[in-house]
């Protein structure tokens, strides 16, 4: 049996869910082999780390907890107080959105001189001044004006 | 695995309208159902909202529950759904709920009451294998755990979990490999810096 073979059936083999005859072929192959060996030994502690953990019992009160939603009449009744607490989690995170957008605008107006502008301003060209004569701007726009022109 | 002795029975007197047999199977269920929860989510308050939530869904689904499945993979196939789905829930929800615990949380003394010492060493493991656990990615978990503290057959994880014989196998090697190098590196930072 080849190493990579071995490896495969070291997990079903702690498991117990290998067959008769595979589990002599991979303990003959255990027996020669030191590497798969030590790797099988380190596998098996991990497993047995499980067996020492404890397990967790249902909280006390639980089974009541269960029916009390359940009720007598067979229909289930949605427990409120989850369904508030998720309710509320969407209201604190729309408030949260909100008051970020308007602290933004609230700290724009207040900074910005003469007040936070308008988005139609915003998006005009009139916001711009004109290039001077003797940049590449103004250069360029004397040159298309006189092309227009003709 | 061994199955509640009369879990057909119950379903019997439940679809005959004796509510008595739900509380019956709450109650044999519980821990199992509670256990894999936590494991898998990691915290008690999600482990417990989850528990409730799989008991809900059988309440409502146990008068048309077919008996050539047994009760324990149906209530597990649900129970692992149900954790899958919060897993994957809005990132804005997770913001507001108590995130993985590293530690083993509130831990209830069972009732064969071992000694203090052995609860302790119980409960370092526990939160040891939590953190582990905590890492790997949630299918491997689901298996890991619905083998190693379930105790369920490679066969009957792969019925709950509706997948072949196969990929369980591979996903328990790939579990117990991952978790073999974590909690190697978690012993490490333990030691004194001078070992």
């Amino acid at each position: 049996m080849k190493c990579s073979r071995a490896h495969k059936l070291m997990s079903p083999y702690i498991d117990g869910e290998l067959s008769h005859a595979e589990r002599e072929v991979f303990g003959a192959h255990l027996k020669q082999c030191g590497q798969c060996r030590m790797e099988f030994e380190t596998l098996g502690k991990v497993h047995a780390l499980f067996g020492q953990a404890g397990k967790y019992p249902a909280p006390y009160g639980f089974a009541t907890r269960v029916m009390a939603t359940t009720g007598s009449d067979g229909k289930t009744r949605e427990p409120w107080f989850p369904l508030l607490i998720r309710l509320a989690e969407a209201a604190v995170f729309v408030l949260v959105i909100t008051a970020g957008v308007l602290s933004g605008n609230f700290l724009s107006s207040r900074l910005l001189p003469g007040g936070a502008p308008s988005v139609a301003s915003l998006m005009s060209l009139d916001v711009f001044d004109p290039a001077p004569a003797d940049s590449p701007g103004g250069v360029y726009l004397a040159m298309t004006e006189g092309s227009n022109e003709k | 695995m061994a199955e509640y002795p009369d879990e057909i029975n119950l379903v019997n007197r439940f679809k005959a309208g004796d509510s008595s047999a739900f509380e019956e199977l709450v109650r044999a269920y519980q821990d199992r159902i509670f256990n894999l929860c936590r494991y898998v989510l990691g915290n008690d308050h999600d482990a417990e909202d989850a528990a409730q939530d799989v008991f809900i869904k059988a309440f409502r689904n146990l008068s048309g529950f077919k008996p050539d499945a047994s009760v324990y993979t149906w209530l597990y196939r649900i129970a692992v759904n149900t954790c899958l789905d919060r897993k994957r829930k809005p990132f804005f929800l997770s913001l507001f709920k108590s995130g993985e615990s590293e530690d083993g949380g509130d831990y209830d003394v069972p009732s064969e009451e071992p000694s203090p010492e052995k609860l302790l060493e119980s409960k370092q493991i526990s939160r040891e294998i939590q953190r582990a656990l905590n890492k790997i990615s949630p299918k491997l978990r689901t298996v890991i755990v619905l083998k190693e503290f379930e105790g369920l057959s490679y066969e009957e994880i792969g019925e709950v979990l509706d997948i072949s014989l196969g990929t369980v196998k591979s996903r328990i090697s790939r579990a117990r490999e991952e978790l073999k190098e974590l909690l190697k590196i978690f012993r490490e930072q333990k030691l004194p810096r001078n070992v």
